[in-house]
Parts: structure tokens; C-alpha cells; sequence
């Protein structure tokens, strides 16, 4: 049986790639396999780890090569979340990154919703809903605003000046994203009242 | 990367689309060395309907294994509201579980199925469960086998399709059986009783 090795494109890990890096490969698998889109989904509890390949309506009809990065636990879960659900759908029209879970940092406990769609060129579609679980209220934003915003100095809050929207590569978008989820954690600690 | 080879040049060993669920056992074994681990195909028949495989870990081996293919609009119209059919690969053995509900909004039954195929072709489990009334635990028990051994008047099989063999049954088979038995089984539970005829003496003890 052919060995493969799903979390590394030409010997470099794919965590260490920006996402428009994953489009030829995705291009390659979905052909091999037959599928139209391939929802790759990597689940993390503080218990368990499963690992999901979701199919549409056309079921496949060659090899499936999983193509997602090898993400330690302890690495995934820490900064205080606690379901971690990571997807990587490949498409013929992008590469989608969804990173899902809840995460508590006493005492704001939220629910989040993260999805970046990698186009031929750019990003199409950047979206992150919060769900605040105590008063059920959702905020969004998105990782572009994250990266753009600034302190009242006037530097980058979240990410350094060298870091290109669109260019960052996977680890990357998570480091940034963790930063900001203990930030606005940390910010609405207190309920505000309508 | 390596340019992979697709269907249509010839990259892959082509397969069945119906497969024998036992058989299901002997594809998955390289997956389940791989692992180390069991793993579960999943199918959902719903509203949102969709096709997953579960495993332990990703997979260091390119995935060959055929996905039962359900045709799931023909079966809502024939009367599923929904169900779920997990099938659970193992080393020694596949476990089909259907469970859903099959019926209109007012009239319907509660199927709870279990079906267990040893890779040798065995049957060690064969049970259907169908729930009539959840609130008296009205139901009645019937098995697949049992389904395939109902026959009209001339011989031929009623449910079962003249192709069907019970030791090659495929998931596809299977339910398409079930389905042809619960629309007459529901049938019959909406029809009215039969009038009983007054005892001979006018019902007077």
C-alpha cells in the first residue's frame, strides 16, 4: 500500500503554507478521487480527536488522499478552547478554512465561527460570528479587521507590519486569531447593559 | 506535489458500486491497519442529507473504499422522514444500524435496525425493530431475512428484487427492501379493522 503523508506539500508542512498554496493539490485530489468538494474535518475535545471526509451528494469513485495539516492537541487546545472542530474543504472553486468551537476564558463563554474562502487568487469570503453563550448575542468581524486593527499608538494591535492580508500562511491565522480571541475575551469580561 | 492520476485516466482500481456489505470488512482492512482503529461510514437521510467517513486520525494511506450510494430522493418520496445508517467498519465484521422514521407526519413508525455481516459472509445479527406507538411500546420485530422470505401467491419474492442473494446483500438492497415492506406494512396499520361480526346471541351473556 502507497504511503502518503497528508500534512506536508513537497516535504514543507502545511501549516507552514498560505492557503493559496493548497489549491493545485486540492485541484489534484478532487480529480483523483472523483468528488466535486471534500469536507476534511479534524475534531478535538479534551477527551477525544476524530477525524471526518464529507461528501456531497456525488459519492467518490477513485483514492481519497487527505490532504490537512498535523496539528498537535496541546498545541490546537490550548489557549482556553475547548471543542476545536478544524475544516479544510477543498473545492474546484477554493480552498475553505473553518475553524469552529467553543472556547471559555472564565468567565466569557463563547461560541465561534471562523471561515475563510481562498479563491484562485484572493481571499472571497472572510467571516468570524462570536457567540456570546451568557447573553446569546453574536458579534462578527473578520480577519481582515483583526489584522487591521490598530492601538492608540498607532501600530498594529495583532499582527506585525510585515504580515500580508491574504499571504499569511495557516499557523499563522490561528496565532493572529487566538491573540484576538484573548483580547476580546479579556474586553467583555463585563456584560454591558442595552 | 505528485500529479495524481483521476478516475478517468485509469488511476485508481475501479470498483463496485454495490458492494457486498461483509466485503465492506475486506476493503477497509488496509485502512483499519492504518489506524489501528475501527471506523464508521456514515449516511444521512434528511432534509440535509450527507455522506461522512469517521475515523481516529488522518490516514497516512490513500482512502479505497466504496461509499454505499443511497439514492436519498427517491427514498424521501417513498415515505423516509429521515434516518441514519451507520455502518461500522471493523477488522472481522460490519455492523449496519438503520435507525429513522419512515411514514407522513401523522402516520408513521420508528425503525431501529441491526445487521451484522462477519467477513466470512455470516450473519451474526439480523433484527429489525419496528415501533408503532412509542407510548405502549407497541412493536413488531421482523428481521431482513425474514423481509426476503415473504412471497406472493405466484412464488416470486415480494420485497426482495429476483436479483438479491441474502449471503451478497448490499446496504442498497437492504434498504430499498425495507422501504418496499414498511409502505405495505403502514398501509396496513391505516387500513380499518374489520368490522366483527354480533355474537350469535346479540351480545347478551
Amino acid at each position: 500500500m502507497t504511503k502518503i503523508n497528508p500534512s506536508q506539500i513537497d516535504g514543507t508542512p502545511i501549516e507552514e503554507l498560505p492557503l493559496s498554496k493548497l489549491i493545485q493539490p486540492a485541484e489534484d485530489i478532487l480529480a483523483a478521487s472523483g468528488l466535486s468538494t471534500l469536507l476534511q474535518r479534524l475534531v478535538y475535545t479534551e477527551k477525544e480527536k476524530s477525524f471526518f471526509l464529507e461528501f456531497s451528494n456525488i459519492m467518490p469513485s477513485g483514492e481519497i488522499r487527505p490532504l490537512f495539516p498535523d496539528f498537535k492537541k496541546e498545541k490546537l487546545l490550548k489557549s482556553s478552547w475547548k471543542k476545536i472542530f478544524v475544516e479544510i474543504i477543498l473545492t474546484n472553486q477554493g480552498v475553505r478554512f473553518n475553524l469552529k468551537g467553543h472556547y471559555f476564558k472564565s468567565p466569557v463563554p463563547i461560541d465561534l465561527d471562523f471561515t475563510i474562502l481562498q479563491g484562485q487568487k484572493e481571499y472571497k469570503e472572510d467571516s468570524i460570528k462570536i457567540f456570546d453563550r451568557r447573553i446569546e448575542k453574536t458579534y462578527q468581524t473578520s480577519f481582515k479587521e483583526i489584522m487591521e486593527t490598530k492601538m492608540k499608538t498607532g501600530d498594529l494591535k495583532y499582527t506585525k507590519a510585515t504580515e500580508v492580508y491574504g499571504e499569511l500562511t495557516i499557523q499563522k491565522i490561528i496565532k493572529i486569531f487566538n491573540r484576538f480571541l484573548k483580547d476580546w475575551t479579556l474586553k467583555h469580561r463585563i456584560i454591558e447593559r442595552n | 506535489m505528485q500529479k495524481l492520476a483521476g478516475p478517468v485516466e485509469g488511476g485508481f482500481s475501479s470498483r463496485e458500486s454495490k458492494v457486498a456489505i461483509h466485503e465492506l470488512a475486506i476493503m477497509g482492512a488496509p485502512l483499519i491497519e492504518n489506524l489501528e482503529s475501527d471506523f464508521t461510514i456514515h449516511i444521512a437521510l434528511g432534509k440535509k442529507s450527507r455522506s461522512f467517513l469517521k475515523l481516529a486520525d488522518i490516514p497516512t494511506i490513500p482512502i479505497e473504499i466504496s461509499i454505499p450510494e443511497i439514492d436519498v430522493k427517491k427514498y424521501r418520496m417513498d415515505g423516509w422522514k429521515y434516518a441514519s445508517i451507520n455502518l461500522q467498519v471493523e477488522s472481522d465484521k460490519v455492523n449496519m444500524k438503520i435507525m429513522g422514521r419512515f411514514g407522513s407526519e401523522v402516520d408513521y413508525v420508528d425503525i431501529d435496525s441491526k445487521f451484522t455481516r462477519m467477513i466470512t459472509g455470516d450473519t451474526a445479527e439480523d433484527q429489525i425493530k419496528i415501533t408503532i406507538d412509542p407510548r405502549e411500546e407497541k412493536h413488531q420485530m421482523i428481521s431482513v431475512l425474514d423481509i426476503m422470505n415473504i412471497r406472493l401467491k405466484s412464488g416470486d419474492p415480494k420485497y426482495a428484487r429476483f436479483s438479491d442473494e441474502y449471503p451478497k446483500l448490499d446496504v442498497e438492497a437492504v434498504i430499498a427492501m425495507l422501504t418496499r415492506y414498511l409502505k405495505d406494512f403502514l398501509r396496513s396499520l391505516q387500513q380499518p379493522a374489520p368490522e366483527q361480526a354480533p355474537p350469535a346471541n346479540g351480545g347478551i351473556n
